[in-house]
């Protein structure tokens, strides 16, 4: 048991000398430069580093350095403890701005990162660069000139040891491990449902769930990379058809900009969507031709019975509620042949979008697996009547041709 | 660490535990006095000191207490009830507090500790990280794994250790990481509004679209062995709506339920109607049918129509609660039931408001309404008794029941128009009708009383019935004084000839029609008109045949 407590100060830096008027001098400066360093951090999750909303926060971050260059010589800003100094001095924060400092110290320790340093006037250009290093996912390695294959100029980072190694392979191994988690709760799923054994937790889900929502922030193309993964065992496609669906709706929540807790119920839904499949003979799962009445009964119940593993367990949180239905609409048809329209969720939505496309993309026992290319052409064409039209758009538009660029030989 | 320093820091954790601990203890709805906001205020005052003090103050969780630095800041007196226990059994090993602490993050953080209300049910690390608090972090127990004794536990990870193996290797080449989101981190592809407007994340609507799902499940009897457990899943939505007052939503369900179809759906529906006739239920169900809403007027139709056959009594025991305007619907549904509740019943329709009286004797069954509309004959006010009168019409002592009715000037329209009704010899119908028609008394009838009492002989018909109207036609009564009063029964005694339609009647009209006969024009008139259309009446029948 640790606690973060006060850590000593950087060591003093040669400064002019200390009157009252330059330590107010720096204390404004230092917090307008940390207020504007703070919101460039903050927007620079939304959006792209070279976008130029963030042009009047560069500016005050600019003037600021140019200042404490002006009457310092040096620009020293330091993380210590949890504390900002500047030049060696103690920047005091409104109330209002100890939330976004709050998080810029912890984006900065994540990438090893504890203090930004300018001995001669940054060029815009370098202080780009320095705001492109808050983006969700970092550079795999960082040096003293900031990422190795974008440096800067003239700033300089002062580094931690964390910065030594980004754990690239580290978090590759766990995104395999949670996408391999996530197959395995399904198909074990399954299969306890075919023995009418108790099922597994749903709170392991939720955890895989977790692993995989942070790893699509921190890695997204490695992570929408594994919607390639195909297996052509008959027992195994159900968990990696699951898994695969939640990467794509996973990452397509993600860019519609939907809430983390919202993703979270998006891999949840998609992790039970099939769980159904358990009640149908595999005779009738793994046939090659036209399904027979009986069989294809069987399968157009399936969706119901999936809702129905869920819908047993009594919860009634948003959640779980979402997770049933998801699990079943994603499985209606938006313009049906016949009968009444019915009420189909978002998640609903997005997952048939999901679950079509990784189906169309996969070996089946009856049909060859198609190629992207003509995936995407039959859900915009001959499959229309089963999505949303604006949300198929989008998703061929966005992540199937995000998916397309991670192809070995793209 | 100074011991003042310490005792700041133990102070503020100390107060954290005993204010989620209150708040777990007024928990759910009945959150006492003070809401959680109130609770955690002077918390988050005290938590905010220690933090400006240290950056940030990191306690160990445990089963049933906080620890810092190794000492106990925190005894959950609630043991393995208390939220210290749910937060370790879900996996959380230590809570975090950094700088920048507000109440919302703090409340949203003892929701997760001590959930209230349904939202929240999910395990503490996954709302956690839900939550996405920027001032609280957490650490967790691993727990994507099963547990070693979890019979899928081996198979679980035997199949995760190749798929990873597989995984790694898919993705292990893909290094456009860094290059493709410098490209491709614009905006998001919907604004809030559009998420708003695509994606409303309200719990009624998804509830309701579960509950018909599980209607659906049912109807096409897929429900199989979990049958029962789908009952009690349906049973808790519905409580659920009915405690945040979801009542479009469960008017929709409710209806729903009682249409469904499928060879499970009578099991269905008598095991939740049994769950619908709780009392307290019925009482919550009477409560939100006062809500201002269009679908409010649904609900407790929709409600009752499932309540099973013996639920009279717990429905004439929510009428004590329901407000005036709904508790018709509830008398109504007890009605319907009044062999589970028959001295209840009769109570309330001896001694409730009007309108909840109205309400039970239109639902009456057929085959009870002459027993029930006794008890309702009691009633204080005229219009219930006179709605109980036609029902005795189907009793098989109307003619005593109703004969003592004739005399009460409130019931004596509704009385003649029953007795004429109802099921007796027409000459038992027609007796006391006579008889008061002859009596000295009848002088005092009105115009209307008049006309139904001859109405309801005309109705009746039979030979007591003729006699007296043939006996009113030819021999109206002399005087000048009761000339007018005189022809105005002979034109009611010849409509109700008309009404009797016998060969019998037609045959005295035909008599009376004879100018000869000294009538008055208008008698005469009415005469011919009431036998050209007895005649022709006559000949389409025969015709038809």
């Amino acid at each position: 048991m640790t606690r973060s407590g006060p850590r000593p100060p950087p060591p003093p830096v040669e400064v002019l000398p200390d009157t009252e008027a330059t330590r107010e001098q720096r204390q404004e400066s230092g917090e307008k430069g940390l207020v504007a360093l703070c919101n460039l951090l903050r927007n620079a999750r939304s959006y792209s580093w070279e976008h130029d909303v963030f042009g009047p926060q560069l500016d005050a971050l600019q003037q600021c350095m140019l200042d404490l260059l002006g009457s310092d010589g040096t620009f020293e800003l330091d993380l210590a403890g949890d504390s900002f100094h500047l030049n060696g001095q103690p920047i005091r924060l409104q109330p209002g701005a100890v939330p976004l400092a709050a998080a810029l110290r912890t984006e900065l320790r994540h990438r090893g990162i504890s203090g930004i340093r300018a001995s001669l006037a940054p060029p815009k250009t370098d202080l780009r660069l320095l705001l492109r290093l808050f983006r969700p996912a970092p550079p795999p390695r960082l040096d003293d000139r900031g990422d190795p294959a974008r440096p800067f100029n003239v700033l300089r980072l002062r580094l931690g040891p964390e910065a030594a190694s980004s754990g690239l392979a580290e978090r590759t191994e766990r995104l395999a491990d949670a996408y391999a988690a996530a197959a395995a709760f399904v198909n074990q799923t399954i299969l306890q449902l075919r023995m009418g054994a108790p099922p597994l937790p749903v709170r392991t889900a939720a955890r895989i769930v977790q692993d995989l929502g942070d790893l699509q922030r921190s890695m997204p193309m490695r992570f929408l990379a594994l919607a390639r993964l195909k297996v052509p065992e008959g027992d195994r496609y159900w968990g990696v058809h699951a898994a695969n669906v939640a990467v794509l709706a996973i990452t397509f929540g993600s860019r519609l900009g939907m809430s983390k807790a919202r993703r979270h119920d998006l891999g949840m839904g998609a992790l039970f969507h099939d769980v159904g499949m358990a009640a149908i003979p595999k005779t009738v799962l793994q046939k090659s031709g036209k399904l027979d009445e009986k069989g294809q009964r069987a399968v157009k119940a399936s969706p119901l019975l999936s809702a129905r593993a869920i819908l047993r367990d009594g919860e009634v949180s948003a959640a779980a509620l979402e997770r049933a239905q998801a699990a079943y609409e994603c499985h209606l048809d938006l313009v049906p042949r016949e009968g009444a329209v019915p009420e189909i969720g978002l998640a609903g939505r997005i997952l048939a979008i999901c679950e079509s496309f990784d189906a169309l993309t996969t070996d089946r026992p009856f049909r060859a697996a198609h190629s992207l290319r003509e995936a995407t052409r039959i859900m915009t064409s001959e499959q229309l009547f089963r999505f949303d039209p604006q949300l198929v758009d989008l998703f061929v538009g966005v992540v199937a041709r995000m998916l397309a660029t991670t192809a070995p030989e793209g | 660490m100074a011991d003042s320093d310490a005792a700041l820091v133990h102070g503020a954790l100390n107060g954290l535990g005993r204010a989620l601990a209150r708040i777990a203890a007024e928990h759910p709805v009945n959150r006492g006095t003070s809401g959680p906001d109130e609770l955690l205020e002077p918390v988050l005052a005290s938590l905010r000191a220690a933090m400006d003090k240290f950056g940030t103050v990191t306690v160990a969780v445990e089963p049933g207490a906080l620890r810092f630095e190794g000492e106990r800041v925190f005894a959950d007196d609630m043991g393995a009830t208390g939220f210290c226990s749910r937060l370790y059994r879900d996996g959380i090993r230590s809570l975090t507090f950094g700088r920048g602490l507000m109440l919302p993050e703090l409340t949203a953080f003892a929701r997760v500790a001590v959930p209230w209300g349904s939202d929240a049910s999910g395990d503490a690390v996954t709302e956690l990280w839900k939550a996405d608090l920027g001032s609280i972090q957490y650490t967790a127990a691993r727990g994507d794994r099963l547990d070693e004794g979890h019979p899928a536990a081996a198979a679980f990870d035997r199949e995760l250790r190749e798929l990873a193996a597989r995984a790694a290797k898919a993705v292990e080449l893909i290094d456009a990481d860094a290059g493709l989101l410098d490209r491709t981190q614009p905006p998001p592809l919907w604004s809030e509004e559009q998420h708003r407007k695509h994606d409303p994340q309200s719990w009624s609507d998804v509830a309701r679209r579960s509950a018909l799902t599980i209607e659906r499940i049912v109807e096409e009897d897929l429900a199989g062995w979990d049958l029962e457990a789908l009952q009690e899943s349906f049973v808790h939505l519905v409580d659920e709506m009915a405690r945040r007052t979801e009542v479009p939503a469960l008017a929709a369900v409710l209806d729903g339920a009682a249409r469904m179809g499928g060879a499970h759906a009578p099991a269905f529906r008598s095991f939740v109607g049994r769950r619908l006739a709780d009392p307290q239920r019925l009482a919550r169900a009477a409560e939100l049918a006062t809500a201002p809403i269009k679908a409010a007027a649904h609900l407790l139709p929709a409600w009752t129509a499932l309540v099973p056959d013996d639920a009279g009594p717990a429905l004439i025991a929510a009428l004590d609660v329901a407000r005036e305007d709904v508790a018709p619907a509830l008398a109504a549904a007890a009605a319907v039931r009044c062999s589970s509740c028959a001295n209840e019943l009769a109570d309330v329709l001896r001694d409730a408001p009007p309108a909840v009286a109205l309400a039970a004797l239109s639902a009456l069954p057929e085959s009870v309404r002459g027993t029930f509309a006794e008890a309702a004959l009691e009633h204080a006010d005229d219009e219930v008794r006179a709605a109980a009168v036609p029902l005795l019409a189907s009793d098989e002592r109307a003619v005593e029941r109703l004969t003592p009715l004739l005399d009460d000037p409130a019931l004596r329209l509704a009385a003649a128009d029953a007795l004429a009704a109802c099921d007796a010899p027409p000459d038992e119908v027609a007796a006391p009708i006579v008889e008061r028609l002859s009596a000295s008394s009848a002088a005092k009838l009105s115009d209307d009383e008049l006309a139904a009492f001859y109405g309801a002989l005309g109705r009746a018909g039979g030979a007591v019935a003729r006699a007296f109207l043939s006996e009113r036609l030819a021999r109206p009564a002399k005087g000048l004084l009761k000339r007018r009063r005189m022809e105005q029964e002979q034109l009611l005694a010849v409509d109700a000839l008309a009404g009797d339609a016998s060969m019998s009647a037609l045959r005295l009209l035909e008599d009376a029609a004879d100018p000869k006969r000294g009538h008055a024009p208008a008698v005469v008139s009415a005469c011919r008109a009431a036998v050209e259309k007895l005649r022709a009446r006559r000949q389409v029948r025969e015709g038809t045949r």
